[in-house]
């Protein structure tokens, strides 16, 4: 019987890690899926499918133990050894480490799998399965010029989330369904009318005035019906009783606990609400959702999963941009007014290899999404084995000069790069000869795994190379350096590449790839 | 070594038994029922909120009983933990079978062998209302005042026998210094690794 455990502790994309475990445990054909993560995340395991066993980590009471002064830290280790007892006595034929983060990559390290899908301790040193685990560790420290999540997660699991994990309580879904029927009813709306739950939750922060103003507008209109929706666990009542107060009409809420939501979820035809786990649920429930992000926020850190969603970035509650993104889900006439000329509504859409994050209103920022594009192409063109096509082979002139003053900057950056390798590969000639010498190659090799640069390509190429130089090992000095050597070789090899991509020769790259693969075909016949 | 207590009973008014420890009676000669049934009224909007009970003094339990009553009527369940010094006293009280059901008494030489006890910890974690008696506290004045200000050894050699059997082979017994000493000084072998988990969960800031 094949078995999969996966590693699931923060909250904070939880949805997204259960549908994933879900996914792969399919993917590789696994009878038992076991999933490890913290206490405080019980409520989220109510409502699943397809999971076989669910171990807790009391991480509260662990940390209460450990930082308080009164009780022996003993009792700390006793409870997280316990806790983990029951993975630690079994063989596992995959492990699932899903957020990469310190603790599960050693207690991925520790555990006895087969396999490790996603990153692990070991001997000390961090080893990742793909050059994908490794980007995302680095994508969360690069802001806007990170690829965004979605993209790699797509890339890490290589699989398409299906709607298979969560679980609908028949009863509760007829009740909610039944409840709102009668809710059409009164109002005397359509059958067509749509429901629009907003969700008003801990992390609401937009004003009260601009959530009343996307209350009355929804209202208004004879297609819709927008219902609040608020954790039972987490009152909200008291924003509840304040919008009322500045509604034209009465705002009718639904409290609903993290157990019922996906059996009330699936019953709505679309969701608004500020970024939060609850989107991806709704979107892995086929759900359409429109995400209200600050402006502040970049997408990196959207919860919106899948095609055909909408996200907007804007300081208030963009009732405008939302009604704009309703029209655009039901091709309905909600009154749209003035849009602030600051916010932004993206439309997800994929291509075969990345999730795409299209403009249809707001400044558009050509220098982000040229930086991302290049990027992506930048990591295929370097690492990945599948091709991709060069995405900037027709530009206009706007374009064409951003690109060329991006491809300049980077060049500047790289030349500083380019200087270390070289350094260290004149530095290692000598290393031999003597100790200080010895030294001065590793204090340089040292430099060079920590290259400080804004460029995206260049930590990554960095991060990945100390991966590769950590992985040497020899009995000998000499035979140590020579397999040094090689590995600088081949950081030279790939930078000449990211050399040829920013002196925009699409040309060239594509004919040396091709004879790349005519020459590794060859060998292979 | 458990500190002696002079321990007599004597009969209230009422014709019930009142135990004076050191001279000192710890509850009313009078009406020990009546007495007891006012101290509890005094932690009765406390009571309603919790259910979880830490008591300082047994005495007879007359006050434990009453407070029982009161959490009755507000809660399903509770739980109530007693912290007694007195040996004596707590022998007297087994023998005449006064503990209520579901009082845990806990009759420890020092703050250090209650804070050495797992299920006392784990109770703790549970932010009990703790409630003195006052005759008792008083009377063990120094001893509460320990318990209530303890602080337990970070000295991995003296966390060594409380850890369980089972997880023991990831420790040393002789170890001299702190938790962060210890991890400091571990090897990169894979086996440390669930000790580097460990540290990482309680090195994060926040879940």
């Amino acid at each position: 019987m094949k078995s999969i455990v996966a590693l699931a502790l923060s909250k904070h994309n939880l949805y997204d890690a259960i549908q994933i475990s879900v996914d792969q445990k399919a993917k590789f054909n696994c009878e038992q899926l076991t999933i490890v993560t913290y206490k405080s995340n019980e409520s989220f395991f109510a409502t699943v499918n397809n999971i076989d066993h669910i171990i807790y980590i009391d991480e509260n009471k662990i940390r209460q133990i450990f930082k308080s002064p009164i009780y022996p830290v003993a009792f700390a280790i006793n409870e997280f050894l316990s806790n983990l007892e029951p993975l630690m006595n079994k063989e596992w034929d995959f492990c699932l480490n899903i957020y990469n983060s310190p603790i599960t990559n050693y207690i991925a390290g520790a555990l006895n799998a087969r396999n490790t899908i996603g990153s692990k301790i070991d001997t000390g040193s961090r080893v990742d399965d793909t050059n994908w685990s490794k980007i995302e560790s680095l994508n969360s420290t690069m802001g806007q010029h990170s690829i965004d999540k979605e993209s790699i997660w797509r890339k890490r699991f290589a699989t398409q989330f299906h709607n298979n994990a969560f679980k609908i309580d028949e009863t509760k879904s007829s009740l909610a369904s039944t409840n709102l029927s009668r809710i059409k009813k009164q109002l005397k709306r359509s059958n067509d009318s749509k429901f629009v739950g907003v969700i008003v939750n801990e992390s609401t922060t937009k004003d009260i005035d601009s959530y009343a103003y996307l209350f009355n507008s929804l209202f208004a209109n004879e297609m819709y019906i927008p219902l609040a929706i608020f954790d039972k666990n987490n009152d909200r009542s008291d924003f509840i009783d304040r919008l009322n107060e500045k509604v034209r009409h009465d705002i009718i809420s639904i409290e609903c606990t993290q157990k019922a939501l996906p059996s009330v979820i699936i019953n709505l035809n679309a969701i608004i609400a500020e970024s939060s786990p609850v989107i991806s649920l709704a979107n892995y429930l086929d759900i359409p959702t429109i995400e209200l992000m600050s402006t502040n926020d970049d997408l990196y850190g959207t919860f919106t999963r899948t095609v055909g969603n909408f996200i907007i970035c804007s300081h208030e509650v963009p009732t405008n941009e939302a009604c704009l993104s309703l029209n655009q889900l039901f091709a309905t006439e909600l009154e749209v007014e003035a849009i602030s000329s600051r916010s932004r509504i993206y439309y997800i859409t994929e291509d075969e290899s990345y999730a795409r994050y299209k403009t249809v209103h707001g400044p558009f920022n050509l220098e982000e999404q040229i930086t991302k594009r290049l990027n992506e192409y930048l990591i295929d063109t370097i690492f990945s084995e599948n091709k991709s096509q060069y995405p900037f082979a027709s530009m206009n002139s706007e374009q064409s000069t951003m690109l060329k003053s991006i491809c300049e900057q980077r060049r500047f950056e790289l030349t500083g790069f380019v200087k270390k390798i070289l350094s260290c590969m004149r530095l290692l000639k000598s290393a031999s000869s003597s100790k200080e010498k010895a030294m001065s190659f590793f204090a340089e090799l040292g430099e060079l795994i920590h290259f400080r640069s804004e460029d995206f390509t260049i930590r990554w190429l960095a991060a990945t190379f100390e991966d590769s130089a950590q992985n040497v090992k020899s009995s000998t000095f000499s035979e140590r350096l020579r397999l040094l050597e090689i590995k600088l070789f081949e950081l030279k090899d790939k930078v000449q590449i990211y050399k040829d991509v920013l002196e925009i020769k699409p040309r060239d790259i594509e004919r040396s790839r091709e004879e790349n693969i005519e020459v590794r075909n060859e060998q292979t016949q | 070594m458990r500190e002696e207590f002079d321990l007599q009973v004597k009969q209230s008014k009422d014709d019930l038994a009142v135990p004076v420890v050191n001279e000192v009676y710890l509850h009313s000669m009078y009406q020990p029922i009546n007495e007891a049934s006012a101290f509890a009224e005094g932690y009765r909007e406390q009571l309603k909120k919790k259910n979880v009970v830490l008591m300082l003094g047994l005495g007879f339990c007359y006050h434990i009983q009453a407070i029982i009553e009161v959490l009755k009527q507000y809660h399903a369940d509770y739980t109530i933990m007693v912290i007694e010094p007195c040996g004596e006293l707590y022998s007297a009280v087994r023998e005449r079978k006064l503990i209520p059901d579901s009082v845990i008494v806990m009759n420890p030489e020092s703050p250090t062998e209650l804070y050495n006890n797992e299920m006392f910890v784990n109770f703790l974690l549970e932010s009990p209302l703790i409630i003195k008696h006052d005759p008792s506290f008083n009377l063990h004045f120094d001893y509460f005042k320990r318990t209530l200000s303890y602080k337990s050894s970070t000295q991995m050699k003296d966390n060594y026998s409380l850890i369980k059997d089972n997880c023991k082979h990831f420790f040393d017994e002789e170890f001299e210094g702190s938790w962060d000493d210890f991890v400091n000084t571990r090897s990169t072998d894979n086996n440390n690794n669930i000790i580097f988990a460990l540290n990482e969960l309680v090195s994060e800031q926040g879940a």
